[in-house]
């Protein structure tokens, strides 16, 4: 018996000493020229696949972002759920995907400037369209979000019960198969799960409940803040000369555009 | 449609190369550990049933994040790519797997028919390849057949780090843009394997059957 518990306890010690271990991959600095992979998801309007071409907003802007300061762009798909680990580990050197600021990335991940608004929606049934104009109206109800999202954060002060999912599809699934009423989300995602050639088009409306003006950035290693500080000039400059404005009318967010 | 099933197929391609990969190196590997576990070298014999445990204790999905993270955090070596470091788990957690199996084929043989080989002169090995071999993989059969179409739906679990398999295909293809029907779709590409499988498995239990009257 003493033995098998000296066992159990040097096992655990050794998976304790592993994980205190894990800092490594965090000091990784993307070097000058190098190829930046740029982890995102199929995610319209921001990032998505054309003909086997990641194109989109985010897309579109990183590359002429990145090429400017010398970098070539890699884009790598990635699980949104372990976005924070697979930047942290140098899988990927930056997210760049529509990104709503929440604390859990301030906490781990260095944030560039705001570079495009976002806005919480609300993804109802069409048929239960005239339940929800404000805020008030989600009192009570079954209101399905993404864990850890901008979302949940929002809903934070309000009596209401939360589904608390892997992602945003899911929680307009919910709303769908009518186990949820209300889903909240991103602006972009409402819109392109409610528009032509979705299944939900047509059953599904998404609802202007008047949250908060949100913010959308792209996360660096805490170690690249030299990247980061040169990212956020270029965008600065792209943004004065009207570049940003031009893609924004092209990918149709151009009431996202940062005042 | 057209388009949505190649995709799918596309992403099934995925699927097949992790199950098959993982049962080439498994296969070999189980057997190995199975030996391992058994021998009469104490050290060797925990040190295996060891790991068999850490590895059947512990979720699939963490054991492929593992592989796939730790490198990079510990290291800071990149890693494996998402494909490569999916199969290098899969084939730890299955070759445990399998090797316990074996190891229940391999003991499940009286000890008679080892002492009946040594009295007419066999070595160890010879008795093993020549007696021993067949009869477990006549008895294994079934178990083994469990676990490999157990192994085709775990390969989903490979997600986890976005490795392009066909329940990622339908999932940030499809379902992230409210296309909701590729998703069950997909389930029918895991029937039909499965469907393959089971029969080849029948008849191959058939043809194993011959020490029966």
């Amino acid at each position: 018996m003493k033995k098998i518990i000296t066992f159990i306890v040097t096992a655990l010690l050794a998976v304790l000493a592993c994980f205190s271990l894990t800092a490594c991959g965090k000091n990784k600095k993307v070097e000058d020229g190098a190829t930046i992979v740029i982890g995102v998801t199929d995610y319209a309007p921001m990032d998505y696949l054309e003909d086997g071409q990641w194109v989109g907003f985010d897309a579109e802007l990183s590359k002429i972002v990145f090429e400017k300061l010398g970098y070539k762009v890699e884009f790598k798909e990635i699980d949104w759920d372990t976005k924070i680990v697979t930047l942290n580990s140098g899988k990927i050197d930056c997210i760049w995907n529509g990104m709503t600021v929440t604390d859990e990335l301030l906490d781990n991940v260095l944030l560039s400037n705001v570079y495009l608004q976002n806005q919480q929606y609300a993804v109802v049934k069409v048929a239960n369209q005239a339940n929800f104009t404000n805020l008030d109206s989600l009192k009570g109800k079954k209101v399905a979000v993404e864990s850890g999202s901008a979302a949940e954060d929002a809903l934070a002060d309000v009596d209401c019960e939360l589904r608390k999912l892997t992602n945003q599809n899911s929680a307009v699934m919910e709303v769908a198969a009518g186990t949820s009423d209300v889903a909240i989300v991103d602006y972009t995602m409402a819109k392109t799960l409610t528009s032509a050639g979705s299944s939900y088009e047509g059953s599904l409306v998404a609802i202007d409940l008047g949250f908060e003006v949100e913010e959308f950035s792209i996360a660096f290693r805490k170690s690249d803040s030299k990247l980061c500080f040169n990212v956020n000039k270029t965008i600065k400059s792209l943004i004065n000369d009207g570049t940003v404005k031009e893609l924004a009318e092209k990918y149709e967010i151009e009431n996202l555009l940062v005042d | 449609m057209w388009n949505i099933t190649l995709n799918l197929l596309s992403g099934f391609g995925v699927t097949c190369l992790i199950f098959i990969l993982t049962l080439v190196f498994a296969l070999p590997l189980g057997l190995l550990i199975a030996f391992g576990g058994m021998s009469s070298f104490k050290p060797l014999s925990y040190l295996i049933k060891t790991i068999v445990w850490v590895v059947r204790g512990t979720p699939l999905m963490l054991q492929v994040m593992v592989v796939f993270y730790a490198p990079a955090f510990l290291l800071g070596w990149s890693g494996l790519q998402c494909t490569a470091a999916t199969v290098v788990a899969f084939v730890i957690n299955y070759a445990c797997y399998f090797s316990e199996i074996y190891r229940g084929g391999i003991q499940s043989i009286t000890k008679g028919q080892y002492e009946a080989g040594q009295v007419l002169g066999m070595t160890k090995s010879q008795i093993f390849s020549k007696v021993v071999l067949l009869q477990v993989i006549k008895r294994i059969i079934a178990p083994m057949s469990n676990e490999i179409i157990t192994l085709v739906k775990d390969t989903s679990l490979a997600r986890v780090i976005a490795t392009e398999e066909i329940l990622f295909v339908a999932f940030n293809r499809y379902v992230s843009k409210g296309i909701i029907w590729p998703l069950f779709y997909s389930g029918a590409f895991y029937l039909l394997f499965v469907g393959i499988l089971t029969i080849i498995f029948n008849k191959l239990e058939k043809k194993l059957s011959y020490f029966k009257a």
